[in-house]
């Protein structure tokens, strides 16, 4: 653990002397101090701020602080606060944009961060510091704001010599023990502390300080004040393999059963340290020239939080608690390569109604007899590399305000819906069908848009008009200008339908994500083999692309069909469910590829249809619908079982989506 | 016969076998309804079953207070009238030529008649219209829950 061989003894009287060093250094120094009874985090300006003499006690639903005569600075558990307040502030300012009649500029909101020490960082801690480096910092998109917090910050850890009974670190094998991560790690003992540096800045530091080397005595009573925590926490819980098997459970009765009890207040999620879920708000001055994007934090508890236009996708608390331990134990893995938990207990000590995550994942696992410690998962097997390593510096790209673009065109496709024509010519690389852009009305919002149309030096997006940033898209006039993300997200897979024949199934607006696939394969159209195009609408009037489609009717190299659930007096074509175009078709096949959006509950009843005429469903591909509110995968909102919709998809294959398509309240 | 030979070469007529296929078509005509014809109404008897042959219909319910509802459309292979043959003898659902139909219709009487004088062709022409029957009332389930689920 120790850096360049150095351990050193710091005497309690002296630890003024390692804060004023960190202050002289030009840091703002944050750590535990006392605060409407209970030890925070927050500005240590003395080592009289810290909680010297005060211990704490904690259980499921209970804190206390308890005082104590010996003075020791560090005797006590974990707090509410989570150091992700200051590396992800409860709120940042990221884009400003400024409005000049017609013309937009947007900037990234300037976020001056100061060089700080953050104190009294439990292996826990640590190890949540490594989790959201991997979210914020290690992915194809970082987010500056946290990298620059991160960089920026000194860390002092300090080992755990007093677990609380919430605590189980050790089962998520991320303590009690610092192992990585920190630039100082200390061990509390009755006059004073180990020092060891764990890092060359930490190591310069701690030499600076001009300490005695730590006796031997003193290194073994530091050794065993951890070993102590590590009794202290008794036996690892048997969670071994949870991650596979926290999954396999989305109908359990237990699921029910704590939506009774949990009363969806999000204490749980805010005082977790690994929690990111966060939302984008815009904010505007009076007369609207002069806006900007807000992040706030939010949770995946708040019923807001999975909603779409037209529908929720978690409504439900057992829902809602479901992904949000699932999340944690399970799919962290899948998205991250680690887990989500680090087993600080903080959601179980500040849960109002004593929920304990411990008991809700036994009794959902039905869980055998303790294993031993060996068998448990440890967070730090996780691709192969240890948490709470520092944070990457390269290999990803910053998250960048929108850039503005020009509104070339405008056409009302029916009473709510309205395609525009974007200059494309302000994006790096040419869009790919299936893509989407975030695109912002400043002021209003940035919803996600998929591509209808891929032009030379032109995107179409086809807006419906059904939330206040929609429908404030729809009323953009031509010549105007609105922010554009890059093209992003995973797109059609044209390739895998080669020599193969197409069908393209589409519900509603879901034609517009499809129609650059059906362009690619009509304008290539030698490539492949039989082509069917079926759309379904509420109404004939519901019919997008209308006049397009009726000469795509004409055409004799792709047959189309369309359905409508109400027909009107004038219609006769089907009237009925999409699937009923084609749900006897002899040519569908294990030859066929497809590729459909819609409504979800029409594509899991496709995929019904195309089963049992034995199409494959690795080549059945789908664009799914989800809430977001980044694009980038750092929001949270858009997950759907092991996937961020914005990140690893929107198109995914049906296979990928085994198991989470269809399943309600994912 | 030129209902039979239409007959085989529908989804439904496909699925019996020839002599099925034969001995229900010798017992059909071939009838024709221009666009707009209601071919049944909704609470009336059905003499015939039907078997579209060509065009499309629809079937179509009255909801209270509101305008008719479409169930589902039927093309080519669909069959209509199917209460012929059991039940109240009533139309559940009126059917609506919206584009001009062809379709083979037979007599219920006959037809009932044809089939219970033959247990093997019975098993073999009820499993059949069981078969188009339950794709219809699958398709009215949707259609339902669609309108208003």
């Amino acid at each position: 653990m120790s850096h360049n061989g150095i351990t050193r003894f710091l005497p309690r009287a002296e630890f003024h002397r390692l804060i004023e060093a960190l202050v002289a250094d030009g840091r703002t120094v944050i750590g535990p101090t006392v605060e409407t009874e209970a030890i925070v985090y927050g500005e240590i300006k003395a080592a009289s701020d810290l909680p010297e003499g005060w211990s704490d006690e904690q259980a499921p639903g209970q804190y206390q602080l308890v005082p104590r005569d010996d003075g020791r600075l560090f005797a006590y558990s974990v707090g509410p606060t989570a150091w992700k307040r200051f590396t992800f502030p409860p709120e940042t300012q990221l884009i400003e944009a400024d409005r000049a009649g017609s013309e937009l500029t947007f900037s990234a909101a300037v976020d001056e961060v100061r060089p700080s020490a953050f104190i009294g960082v439990r292996a826990c801690d640590l190890a949540a510091l490594g989790v959201t480096d991997r979210v914020f910092a290690d992915g194809k998109y970082t987010d500056p704001h946290y990298r620059a917090r991160r960089l920026a910050a000194f860390i002092v850890a300090v080992q755990c010599t007093h677990p609380a009974q919430t605590c189980f670190c050790s089962t998520m094998g991320t303590g009690p023990e610092v192992e990585a991560g920190a630039d100082i790690v200390l061990t509390e003992l009755d006059d004073g502390f180990v020092a060891t540096a764990s890092s060359e800045e930490g190591a310069s530091f701690l030499a600076g300080l001009g300490l005695q080397e730590a006796s031997t005595d003193q290194g073994d009573a530091a050794t065993s004040a951890v070993a102590r925590a590590r009794e202290l926490l008794g036996e690892a819980l048997p969670f071994a393999g949870l991650a596979d098997r926290i999954g396999d459970h989305p109908d359990h009765p237990r699921w029910d059963n704590v939506a009774t009890r949990c009363l969806a207040c999000t204490n749980c999620t805010l005082t977790c340290p690994t929690c990111f879920c966060n939302g984008h708000v815009p904010t505007s001055d009076l007369s609207g020239e002069h806006t900007g994007v807000d992040r706030h934090w939010n949770s995946c508890f708040m019923l807001g939080f999975a909603e779409v236009a037209g529908g929720n996708f978690r409504s439900r608390v057992r829902d809602r608690y479901r992904q949000w331990l699932t999340h944690k134990f399970s799919t962290w893995f899948d998205q991250f390569g680690t887990t989500g938990c680090v087993g600080c207990g903080r959601c179980i000590t500040w849960c109002p109604v004593g929920i304990d995550v411990r008991e809700e994942v036994a009794a959902i696992l039905e869980l055998p007899a303790p294993a031993a410690p060996s068998e448990n998962v440890r967070a730090t097997d996780a691709g192969g590399r240890s948490l709470a390593q520092p944070v990457s510096t390269d290999g990803s790209r910053d998250v960048l305000p929108p850039m503005p673009t020009r509104v070339l065109g405008r056409l009302e496709e029916t009473a709510d819906t309205v395609t525009l024509t974007l200059d494309a010519t302000v994006f790096e690389q040419r869009p790919q069908a299936g893509q989407f852009l975030m695109v912002s009305v400043p002021g209003v919002g940035s919803p996600p848009i998929s591509i209808s149309r891929i032009g030379a030096d032109t995107v179409d997006i086809t807006v419906r008009g059904v939330g206040e940033a929609t429908r404030a898209l729809c009323a953009t006039e031509p010549g105007t200008q609105v922010g554009v993300s890059p093209p992003l997200g995973r797109g059609w897979p044209l390739d895998a339908a080669q020599g193969k024949d197409v069908l393209v199934v589409a519900g509603g607006i879901g034609l517009a994500p499809v129609r650059p696939i059906v362009d690619a394969v009509l304008a290539d159209r030698g490539r492949f083999g039989m082509v069917h195009l079926y759309i379904g609408a509420r109404t004939p009037r519901d019919l997008v692309f209308a006049a397009e489609m009726a000469a795509l009717a004409q055409r004799e190299d792709i047959v189309c069909g369309r359905a409508v659930d109400r027909a009107d007096a004038i219609w006769n074509e089907p009237v009925g469910v999409v699937t009923s175009l084609f749900d006897r078709a002899s040519w569908l096949g294990p030859g066929t590829v497809v590729y459909m959006c819609g409504p979800e509950v029409m594509m899991t009843a496709t995929l019904h249809v195309l089963a049992a005429a034995d199409v494959r469903s690795d080549q059945i591909f789908l664009t799914m619908e989800r809430r977001m509110d980044c694009g980038v995968g750092l929001c949270g909102h858009c997950q759907i079982g092991p996937y961020f919709v914005c990140r690893d998809g929107p198109v995914f294959s049906a296979a990928e989506l085994t198991g989470v398509l269809g399943v309600e309240g994912l | 016969m030129p209902a039979v030979a239409e007959l085989a070469e529908t989804w439904f007529g496909a699925g019996l076998s020839d002599v099925a296929c034969r001995r229900l078509g010798e017992l059909g005509s071939i009838r024709m309804f221009p666009a707009g014809t209601t071919i049944y109404t909704e609470g009336q008897s059905t003499p015939c079953l039907g078997v579209v042959t060509e065009g499309r219909a629809q079937f179509r319910r009255r909801v209270h207070g509101r305008d008719d509802a479409t169930l589902a459309t039927i093309e080519r292979g669909d069959v209509f009238g199917w209460t012929a043959l059991g039940g109240s003898g009533r139309a559940a659902a009126s059917v609506l030529a919206v584009t001009d139909v062809t379709a083979i219709v037979v007599e219920a009487g006959a037809l009932r008649e044809l089939l219970e004088g033959d247990e093997h062709l019975a098993a073999e022409v009820y499993r059949r219209l069981f078969d188009a029957i339950a794709r219809s009332v699958e398709h009215f389930h949707l259609q339902l829950m669609d309108m208003y689920g």
